[in-house]
């Protein structure tokens, strides 16, 4: 499927990814109109100065180059956001109840700040959005995304990713679900404000931001499962020949292994949110117990039973693994840089490669010990507090690595050096003050305090934010031509160093201090807090000093681009021979794969919640009705017809519509009985299963017809691609039919 | 001394609930994982021969 893609990166000029942000309605700058009319932009717009014909034609801009910059300057953007956000939080929590600039509290409106007082459900939506827009929005596609995309082909010679339509398109769905995000602040209530982890039964009984919330969640996922698909199998399948895994450079592994993780971690998070909104508008009870009671009313019309441990199982499923996603590329762009700037070898290759694997592995079961002040059973927090201390090990071993690497270099001081330096100390501060949270007892203590906040935030801000902030310095001039100048560089560098520890380091003492993370005031209504709160002022002049020392870097950012190209042309692109001389078969097969082992963590993710509902329930009802021998039939029957001849593939089409249209009926008619997902927790299950499992089925349904229909005609143009679609879809049907199978004995049979 | 919570019958059964589901997690990324180191172990056995 790769083969011949690497023509479509020709078509378009690499680095028009900026030029898609403008189009898109991100950016308003003069030239916008020029574009939409297909004329001729000038700089500072692009990087080149060739003609867009069509600006439509954006959405068929599959190189891997042109993505990996969409991804990038979208990402930069959602970065701006989420700063923004922060530093209105840091306003409120320096001087609790003094009003805003006036300039700003007229933006906010009477709504979110009357007077220019931030009220405390606006700064709960706040907290919220710039946790999500910061981790989902920002660093992770900045981490992944873009440095994955533009420069993992490069660095393994291929000419392109492995599916690059597939490429694009998860770049769209991630800007969509950013957008449905963030538009979220303009609807009645606000924006999400049960924070970026959503706990229920906060989060379920919230204004409609939430289901935004939700909403841009799931897309994410799917976006996220896109790109992660193309980056392994790229690595796998587009070696150049003769660069055996072993001879991969680290960047590669780490961005593999991100891919891996967020491949198998994030669908985990997508049935939590598929739950949640269920919750939210079917009238289910998942996350819901029995009793509750909001604002002083029991909560009527939904049948109890639920459990809120449920949500956050489900979503530090992927939560935990998230942060070794931002992580392990951050380790991959700093290896790089060292490297360079060290003029050495990475100390212990092999012991990192190794390091980097074992750590993928072990994060998919850590997620707990973010859970510990839930009251888990003795041996789950045994268990996790022994696998959270396992997966340090490699941690360490990595960064050790990276320090070792510089023993004996001859060190040039550059700018993205100096964030790379940078990075480790801060990494270090970042992991070792999370060692205490990785015990039960420890954690029972600092848990809701600051000191959690200035835990995540080294590893995340003074952390992976400058390790991509190297990686950015790092290979601008190779992406455009053109020189960043260094002295602005430093004093980027320098003031964000300072600065960042300012702001950070003292969360620490204040969280030992026991001041709660989550206070609207900061604490000021706590005799504990007192001594802080002038803490909170000093961290936030350093927030705003913060924001001050990014302007030399867009300053440089602009600068560079509107001045001459002083380098090379950047990386060079391979010919599209060399694609062609190798069979997208197995890269296709293997892709299948590997969507299908993430479809797999969906299921067993959804079916995980109702053993966990089923068995933690004193009854459960068993009055579902016969076995549905005809639906199961049908898609057995579906499966069976599947082939290549066009007769039996418009008889797998039928079969599998067909199934799909006696879903809804019967479901219509469960309906009219009064029997929906607010009846009990069996329902719910029964109807969030069926219902995820249903898509499926019609997603498949629907490509067989065309595979029958309109794309009959590749069986006769390109037969190899025809058979490998077959073949693929075959394998679906497989999967879908097992799915099915796993419901019915769970509900009918067990 | 036991919990509180979890010592009566229902904190029992949800204790019960959360051993089951975490259970099934850990059950089939262990599989999925496996998979994936096989096939990786596959990998580099036929780079090396």
């Amino acid at each position: 499927m790769a083969a011949g893609r690497g023509e479509d990166a020709a078509e378009v000029p690499a680095d028009a990814g900026i030029a898609v942000l403008l189009a898109a309605g991100l950016a308003l700058l003069p030239q916008q109109e020029q574009l939409r009319a297909g004329l001729s932009i000038s700089w500072p717009v692009y990087f080149s100065r060739e003609p867009i014909a069509d600006s439509l034609a954006i959405v068929r801009w599959t190189g891997h180059r042109t993505v990996g910059l969409q991804y990038g300057v979208t990402a930069l953007a959602f970065l701006g956001v989420g700063f923004l956000l922060m530093t209105l939080m840091r306003w409120q929590l320096a001087w609790p109840g003094q009003p805003l600039p006036l300039w700003v509290a007229a933006l906010l409106g009477d709504a979110n700040a009357p007077g220019g007082i931030i009220l405390p459900e606006f700064y709960n939506q706040l907290v919220a959005m710039h946790g999500s827009v910061m981790v989902f929005l920002a660093v992770v596609p900045l981490a992944t995304g873009a440095f994955a995309n533009y420069f993992v082909p490069i660095q393994i010679g291929a000419p392109e990713m492995a599916f690059p339509r597939l490429n694009a398109l998860s770049y769209w769905v991630y800007l969509l679900a950013g957008v449905i995000m963030v538009a979220s602040f303009f609807v009645e209530g606000g924006a999400a404000r049960a924070g970026w982890t959503s706990y229920a039964p906060l989060a379920t009984i919230e204004p409609s931001g939430q289901s935004y919330w939700l909403v841009g969640i799931f897309l994410i996922g799917l976006s996220s499962a896109l790109n992660a698909l193309n980056v392994i199998v790229t690595v796998v399948h587009h070696r150049q020949p003769g660069l055996t895994m072993m001879r991969l450079p680290f960047f590669v592994w780490s961005q593999l292994i991100s891919a891996l993780l967020l491949l198998l971690a994030f669908p985990a998070l997508q049935a939590a949110a598929v739950l949640q909104l269920m919750d939210r508008l079917a009238g289910s009870s998942f996350f819901l117990p029995s009793g509750l009671v909001v604002g002083g009313v029991p909560l009527q019309g939904i049948s109890g039973g639920g459990n809120p441990l449920l949500w956050q199982h489900l979503f530090w499923f992927l939560g935990h693994p998230e942060v070794y996603v931002l992580i392990l590329p951050a380790m991959g762009i700093v290896a790089e840089v060292i490297t360079t700037h060290a003029k050495r070898p990475l100390w212990g290759y092999g012991l990192m490669v190794a390091s980097v694997l074992f750590m993928g592995g072990m994060s998919m079961i850590v997620w707990a010990h973010h859970m510990f002040l839930t009251g888990m059973s003795t041996s789950l927090t045994g268990f996790f507090q022994v696998t959270t201390f396992i997966i340090s090990i490699p941690s360490v071993i990595l960064t050790s690595s990276l320090v070792l690497t510089l023993w004996g270099g001859s060190i040039t001081f550059s700018t993205p050096m100096l964030f790379a330096l940078a990075f480790l100390p801060m990494f270090g501060i970042g992991g070792l003050t999370g060692l205490p949270l990785g015990l039960a007892a420890a954690d029972v203590t600092l848990h809701d305090t600051y000191y959690v906040v200035a835990h995540f935030h080294y590893l995340v801000g003074p952390g992976t934010v400058f390790a991509l902030f190297a990686g950015i310095y790092y290979w601008f001039p190779s992406i455009t031509g053109r020189a960043l100048d260094d002295t602005l560089g430093k004093i980027h560098f320098w003031g964000s160093f300072v600065c960042m520890n300012l702001i950070f380091m003292p969360m620490f003492a204040v969280g030992l201090t026991g001041v709660n993370r989550r206070l609207w005031d900061a604490g000021a209504s706590y005799a504990h807090a007192q001594p802080t709160l002038q803490w909170q002022t000093y961290m936030t002049y350093a927030a705003f000093a913060l924001a001050v020392f990014q302007l030399p870097f867009l300053i440089n950012l602009g600068r560079a681009l509107a001045g001459r190209r002083a380098t090379g042309d950047g990386p060079q692109r391979h010919s599209s021979d060399q694609a062609e001389a190798r069979s997208p078969q197995p890269a296709a097969r293997n892709g299948m794969w590997l969507f299908l082992a993430s479809e797999a963590m969906l299921f067993a993710s959804l079916f995980s919640a109702y053993v966990m509902l089923r068995t933690g329930s004193a009854e459960w009802p068993r009055a579902i009705g016969e076995f549905p021998w005809l639906e199961t039939a049908l898609l057995v029957g579906a499966s069976a017809a599947f082939s290549r001849e066009r007769i039996r593939l418009i008889v797998a089409n039928s079969l599998g519509l067909t199934f799909v249209i006696m879903k809804a009926l019967s479901d219509i008619e469960l309906f009219e009985q009064g029997i929906n997902p607010a009846v009990n927790l069996m329902w719910a299950c029964w109807f969030a299963l069926t219902w995820v499992h249903a898509a499926h089925v019609l997603g498949g349904a629907i490509f067989t017809g065309w595979l029958g229909g309109p794309g009959y005609r590749m069986s006769v143009d390109e037969p190899d691609r025809w058979q490998a679609r077959i073949e693929l879809t075959r394998r679906y049907w497989l999967f879908v039919d097992v799915a099915w199978l796993f419901i019915v004995t769970g509900f009918y049979l067990l | 001394m036991a919990c509180p919570i979890c010592s009566t019958p229902e904190g029992s059964l949800v204790s019960d609930g959360m051993r089951a589901g975490a259970g099934v997690l850990i059950l089939v990324s262990t599989i999925i994982i496996g998979a994936m180191v096989r096939f990786g172990i596959r990998l580099l056995r036929k780079e090396r021969s």
